[in-house]
């Protein structure tokens, strides 16, 4: 079960890398009950240039270990970007099940801030970086000018809206409601209440996108630890209720089309359980990625998402409430990554730690990362007791 | 593959037929081996589009039936018909009349 989570984001970290992730432990082994001398396990993923600026770090989780002062008997790696988090969860709880750890924690996270500043993203991190390679095809690919993944995911915005009608209204009511959603977390960096013409006149960065439907970069860590019930932790004993994930690691202009992601894989399984859920978090890298989710783990058949945006209240307040802290888009996105968001927020919901923006009677939540620069990685996840 | 006077090669199939234009060693579709190179009409069509502040930004598919990232040098919309002719290094994508 999960027994502990912590997390520490700010726009601007001013320590070490090492020095943020060290501090979100200690949050999490707090509400764990822990001590560090107890933990045998570390799931971890990475970003280039999110480590004080690095592009690789040498034998990555033993860094990580080596400045926890950890001695694991469990070490994993998972690099699906935004849909890691909730691969890292369902590993762990498989680690301490078959014996192969007692408690394992997940780092996910790291400073955003030193690739922000050099005006590039995570997945145009080769702009600024020498010796990184974002596909086999660079040669033919990366030779374009683009800001991706902002120019990689407005053409799916652009192409969604030709095949089926979606207007940019109704992405705007995605950040709108994700906002409103935001005003009951205190934590989010964003809370100032926000219109859909707020949204309309917000600057276009790519056409049809613009700023207030683009999450800001932060710097962060969550952590979250995994072990054994019938120890201290007053966390209720949730477990995984489904687990998915596909991938699809094709260029996106070789899929049948690019309007889908692989959630519609990942979360077949769940169809099943989608009567029980009682609220979602879904990955809220940009307005388009909720709207593409909303689709494809079937709240909505495919080309009705922005009807659903619209028209369904998917605030804390409403029916089907979806993104119930404000997401991503409102508290930032860590080190280019938000699945420790949307796991954060899953948690609080299903502990009644929400506050002010607590959805009554939470039991089951449904929970979807979406990772890599072209959307190959999905994961999807339920919890429940 | 190269991107001599904004010429597109791509790759052919013998064996399934399929045309693809990111260079592997394998067809994507039914992992043959036997491929052939061959040169794109630099024909196509706009599948998707942004503009931003760089340029603008594309999937064109070309009437071979494979698609590639590109930029574009003019506004267009989807579906519209555009060709390919020499830029820097790579082949741009100009609207047709």
């Amino acid at each position: 079960m999960i027994l502990g989570f912590g997390s520490v984001v700010q726009k601007t970290y001013p320590g070490t890398t090492f020095q943020l992730m060290s501090s979100a432990v200690d949050q999490a082994l707090e509400m764990a009950q822990l001590t560090r001398d107890k933990i045998d396990g570390i799931i971890a993923t990475f970003l280039p240039g999110t480590f004080d600026g690095n592009v690789a770090l040498h034998f990555y989780t033993s860094q990580l270990a080596q400045y926890l002062g950890i001695r694991p008997r469990f070490l994993d790696y998972v690099d699906f970007g935004g849909a890691s988090a909730l691969a890292m969860l369902y590993r762990a709880e498989k680690a301490v099940a078959s014996g192969d750890a007692d408690n394992v924690i997940l780092l996910v996270g790291g400073k955003a801030s030193p690739v922000r500043e050099k005006r590039v993203t995570a997945d145009s991190v080769d702009r600024a970086f020498s010796g990184i390679r974002l596909t086999p095809f660079d040669e033919v690919f990366r030779v374009y000018d683009d800001m991706n993944p902002v120019t990689d995911y407005a053409l799916v915005a652009t192409r969604h809206s030709h095949l089926f009608g979606t207007t940019d209204e109704q992405r705007a009511s995605i950040a709108v409601k994700q906002r409103f959603n935001a005003q009951g977390n205190p934590r989010a960096m964003y809370r100032d209440p926000l219109k859909v013409e707020d949204v309309l006149s917000s600057r276009m960065i790519s056409t049809p996108l613009r700023l207030l439907e683009i999450v800001y970069p932060v710097d962060g860590f969550h952590v979250f630890v995994v072990g054994k019930s019938g120890g201290k932790s007053n966390m209720r004993p949730l477990s995984i209720k489904y687990f998915g994930e596909a991938h699809w690691p094709e260029m996106p202009p070789e899929l049948p089309d690019i309007v889908s992601t692989p959630a519609v894989e990942s979360a077949r399984g769940a169809r099943s359980l989608l009567e029980k859920v009682d609220c979602f978090q879904l990955y809220d890298s940009f307005t388009i990625t909720v709207l593409l989710q909303i689709e494809d783990i079937g709240l909505a058949e495919k080309g009705k998402g922005g009807k659903f945006a619209q028209e369904v209240d998917f605030t804390y307040k409403g029916e089907i409430p979806i993104n119930t802290g404000g997401g991503s888009l409102n508290v930032g996105q860590p080190a280019y990554m938000s699945g420790g968001v949307i796991l954060e927020e899953g948690l609080i919901q299903l502990n009644g730690m929400g506050g002010p923006r607590q959805v009554k009677g939470v039991d089951t939540v449904l929970l979807n990362g979406i990772g890599g620069w072209n959307r190959a990685h999905s994961t999807t996840l339920v919890l429940g007791e | 593959m190269t991107f001599n006077e904004g010429r597109i090669e791509y790759l052919h199939c013998e064996e399934c037929g399929h045309n693809f234009f990111y260079p592997r060693d394998r067809c994507p579709r039914c992992h043959g081996n036997r491929l052939e190179r061959r040169t794109s009409s630099g024909n196509g069509k706009i599948f998707s589009y942004t503009e931003f502040q760089g340029g603008i930004y594309a999937i064109v598919e070309m009437d071979e039936g494979f698609r590639l990232y590109a930029n574009v040098r003019n506004k267009v919309k989807i579906g519209d018909r555009v060709r390919a002719v020499q830029g820097k290094g790579r082949p741009e994508f100009v609207r047709e009349p």
